[in-house]
């Protein structure tokens, strides 16, 4: 039971992003990936939800091939992820970008959403009562109906998080989730991880803070140039040699 | 029958110098700057129809200047957009491409009417393997080649030119390595005015035009652009021939007037099928 | 609140077509022109749903009336079929072909679509034009039947068009205020995003593309029946072009606003001397309002704006319960 890919390897043009490359994160797993920029992670995330094609390798999700499925299908057989910049729309409500996440759970035909008096409505007032709840346990802002383009970037990522998780995925990819933000922050961002994963979340996350993942992680998968280097436990991970050496002038963790 | 297959390709030919002259400037445009020109079908009309008015000979002199001033209008346009818009919205510019281009069409109905507007054409043809060919369809060729040596000759050897190969690349780039931008996108809405100011000319020494034929010219030139002309001018001069010559034998062949509808079918096969690479993967959008 | 969402738009509808019809009783000439605006804003306001909500140009939907209205005309000319079922082929054959021709077109960036949706309609008018005696041809069909229960009356067929425009009204009002109109606001603001909610977007704009025909193609069996003929030129490729002049005028992010582009449209046609001079005159006006307010007139900056006002001037209480938000929102 997990959502992983095996022998992944992918080229764009005459670059080889991955060579290789297998992955895996079961239910209730924090597995941290790793390694500098230009590693090759944020196209491992899109080898994984279907916004690139490998060449070779297979995507399963617990037991199933689907590599051959579209992003939006693999969202909706639970798989949520977030972008490295953050993707909504600016200029509607907090409210509404955090609704949005239902969406893949939501059976809505048009018909249904047009006709005055429907189901829609209720579920209207319901996915606000939820979104309301997200945003408050985020602590994103205090008027839902504030626009989104005024939060800070740290809380748009937090955002992005609370909309991945609203949808009640199986599996929740967060691509640098942490980046550009402070520490408090950073302390809610790491509590809905482990919250999430606690709820039986399989959570794979790319992060650079090797200090933040390390902390966070079950386990920990080294990415560099386009292939694995280390892979197991964070301690083992943080100070194997070659992954010392990428990331040359980075502290080291304490432990 | 060859000689009438040589005669439609000969017609065909003759078709795609005007209509190359139409997607070439088109495509260089949207190369350059990301927008396409719907005008471009109203400069070849003001050019052509001025010419008419005036005369021979200096008629499609003034044509062509009539052109390069509405190419200029245009141009105008396109940097108040960026000015106050500070647009990265391609789309909006087009638009306003196209509102020009009612603009101009409208013009032309108002002061010229919508009677049929021609020039003589040069009188004479000879005859090559049995095919009748008018010295009119040769010079149009003539001067459609020539116009597409001076445009590689300036987009290859001159400042210009390659500010402009600068500007089609990234223009954010090519300003920051101090290209004048802003001023190389307004010049080439100039003079690729100009340029289907030409083929305005030629079209209402060949074939007659009436201010309906804005729209046609502008429909010609969106398929030539459409089939090659994200690769550059000469791949959209080669896709206009093409489609001179396939609306001339489908005219022949088709029945009565549906060669009418053949530019707007290439467009839709072409870009439903996303066939043509260069429309495919160039990464910028058209 | 939620109420007032829901309803101020259809209610601004049917408050302006009772003043403007009654002010018809004066002046009998406002009846047609009611029926001019209602047909544009029919064919305007999917296309508002589509462009403005779901990023989706499309300069196809003057053909796609036209393909209902030669629908319906052939079908009650040659065929003898009343108007009454005619109208479910004019709607259904536009939304099949919307349909089937938009799978492989709606990926396409937006140029790219909005260059095949003027070109379909091309060739759906060169199709029309030399149909032969099918379709007319050049001359067109007439001899059209009149409309059923309302016939040829300007009051009673303009109270049709409108009821069936407040219909559209409503039923989009709902639409955008739901998880599907969320949905599909995100297609318009990245793609990606969207796919990465969930939605299926090809299938989801094809699905809205249809329906866009669909409605334009009943704006078509309005429009022949009412009128009894209908020729290439009624309802072509120069109309899709207004429409969309309508649409991004009049504020293609409200539904009120291709409307409003309709009515500006008919009036101006109306009052402006000479038809030839109509391209100058809406050509400047375009490139005036896309420089100042790419959202139209009825942009949402300006929507916002005009809410303030209500809300400070009208004060809260009687009717549905209102929370003032107004209160919470720091001045911009």
């Amino acid at each position: 039971m997990s959502l992983g890919a095996s022998g992944i390897s992918i080229r764009f043009g005459g670059i080889v992003a991955l060579n290789n490359v297998a992955v895996s994160v079961s239910p209730g797993e924090i597995v941290g990936l790793v390694g500098p920029n230009g590693a090759g992670k944020t196209t491992l995330f899109n080898c994984l939800t279907g916004v690139a094609q490998p060449q070779q390798g297979v995507v399963q999700l617990e037991g199933h091939d689907i590599s051959r499925l579209r992003l939006e299908h693999r969202i909706r057989l639970g798989i949520s992820r977030t972008f490295q910049t953050p993707r909504l729309d600016l200029t509607g409500s907090v409210a509404d970008a955090v609704m949005l996440g239902f969406n893949p759970r939501l059976k809505q035909g048009i018909l249904e959403a047009c006709l005055p008096f429907s189901k829609a409505r209720a579920t209207e007032v319901d996915l606000r009562a939820r979104a309301e709840k997200l945003i408050a346990e985020f602590q994103l802002t205090n008027d839902p109906d504030l626009p989104a383009g005024e939060l800070s970037l740290g809380h748009l990522r937090l955002l992005e998080v609370a909309r991945a998780l609203a949808s009640e995925p199986r599996y929740l990819l967060l691509d640098e989730p942490a980046a550009g933000i402070d520490d408090v922050d950073r302390d809610l961002l790491a509590q809905a991880i482990r919250g999430a994963a606690a709820r039986g979340l399989g959570v794979l996350l790319v992060e650079h803070n090797v200090g933040f993942v390390a902390d966070l992680s079950h386990r920990m998968v080294a990415l560099v140039s386009g292939e694995v280097v280390a892979q197991g436990a964070p301690s083992t991970v943080v100070s194997d040699p070659q992954v010392v050496a990428a990331y040359l002038g980075v502290q080291r963790v304490a432990a | 029958m060859t000689v009438q297959l040589l005669e439609f390709l000969a017609n065909g030919i003759a078709l795609g110098a005007i209509y190359a002259l139409l997607a070439v400037p088109m495509s260089v445009v949207w190369v350059t700057t990301d927008v396409i020109d719907v005008s471009t079908g109203g400069y070849a009309v003001v050019a052509g129809m001025v010419a008419a008015v005036v005369g021979m000979p200096f008629g499609p002199i003034f044509g062509v200047l009539a052109a390069l001033a509405l190419g200029a209008l245009a141009g105008l346009v396109f940097l108040g957009f960026h000015r106050i818009r500070k647009q990265r919205d391609a789309m909006l510019i087009v638009l306003a491409t196209f509102a020009l281009m009612l603009a101009i069409e409208s013009g032309v109905l108002s002061t010229l009417g919508t009677d049929n507007r021609f020039l003589n054409p040069l009188p004479g043809s000879i005859t090559l393997s049995g095919a009748v060919v008018t010295y009119q369809s040769l010079f149009n060729l003539a001067v459609s080649v020539m116009v597409m040596v001076g445009l590689a000759a300036l987009l290859k050897l001159s400042p210009l030119g390659l500010q402009m190969r600068a500007s089609a690349i990234s223009d954010r780039a090519a300003m920051l390595v101090g290209v004048a931008v802003r001023r190389t996108q307004f010049l080439t809405f100039v003079f690729c005015a100009g340029i289907a100011g030409i083929a305005g000319v030629l079209a209402v020494l060949a074939i007659g035009m009436t201010y309906a034929s804005t729209f046609i010219f502008t429909t010609v030139a969106f398929s030539g652009t459409v089939l090659l002309g994200r690769a550059g001018p000469l791949p959209a001069f080669w896709g206009a021939m093409l489609l001179g010559i396939v609306t001339a034998v489908s005219d022949a062949y088709l029945p009565n007037g549906w060669a009418a509808g053949v530019p707007s079918l290439l467009i839709i096969l072409v870009l439903a099928t996303g066939r043509m690479p260069a429309t495919a993967f160039t990464g910028a959008r058209p | 609140m939620k109420a007032a969402k829901l309803w101020t738009a259809p209610a601004v509808v049917l408050a302006v077509f009772l003043l403007v019809m009654l002010l018809g009783l004066v002046r009998p000439s406002l009846h047609t022109t009611m029926f001019t605006i209602g047909l544009y804003a029919l064919i305007a306001v999917p296309l508002g749903l589509i462009y403005g909500q779901g990023g989706t140009i499309s300069i196809a939907q003057g053909s796609f009336a036209a393909l209902g209205a030669y629908t319906s005309a052939i079908l009650t000319t040659r065929y003898g079929v009343p108007p009454a079922l005619s109208v479910i082929p004019a709607i259904l054959l536009p939304a099949i072909v919307a349909f089937v021709i938009a799978r492989p077109i709606l990926r396409l960036p937006e140029l790219s679509l909005a260059l095949v949706t003027l070109s379909l309609g091309t060739v759906i008018a060169v199709g029309l034009q030399r149909g032969g005696d099918f379709t007319g041809s050049y001359v067109g069909l007439s001899g059209a039947p009149p409309l059923p229960l309302v016939g040829k009356d300007p009051v009673l067929v303009a109270i049709a068009l409108w009821s069936v425009l407040l219909l559209v009204v409503i039923l989009y009002s709902h639409f955008v205020h739901s998880a599907r109109g969320r949905a599909l606001n995100a297609v318009r603001v990245d793609r990606l995003l969207a796919e990465a909610m969930g939605v299926n977007v090809p299938l989801y704009l094809a699905t809205l593309f249809a329906i866009a025909a669909g409605v334009a193609g009943l704006a078509g069996w309005f429009y022949v029946h009412f009128i009894g003929y209908i020729a290439p030129d009624s309802l072509s490729v120069e109309t899709s072009a207004h429409i969309l002049f309508m649409v991004v005028l009049g504020g293609r992010r409200s539904v009120l606003g291709p409307i409003l582009g309709a009515a500006f449209f008919t009036f101006a046609n109306d009052f402006l001397p000479g038809a030839e001079t109509h391209g100058l005159f809406f050509g400047t006006i375009l490139v005036l309002i896309l420089l100042a307010s790419p959202d139209g007139i009825l942009s949402p900056q300006a929507l916002r704006a005009i809410r303030r006002f209500f809300a400070r001037t009208i004060p809260a209480g009687g009717g549905a319960p209102v929370v003032i938000p107004e209160a919470k929102k720091v001045a911009q």
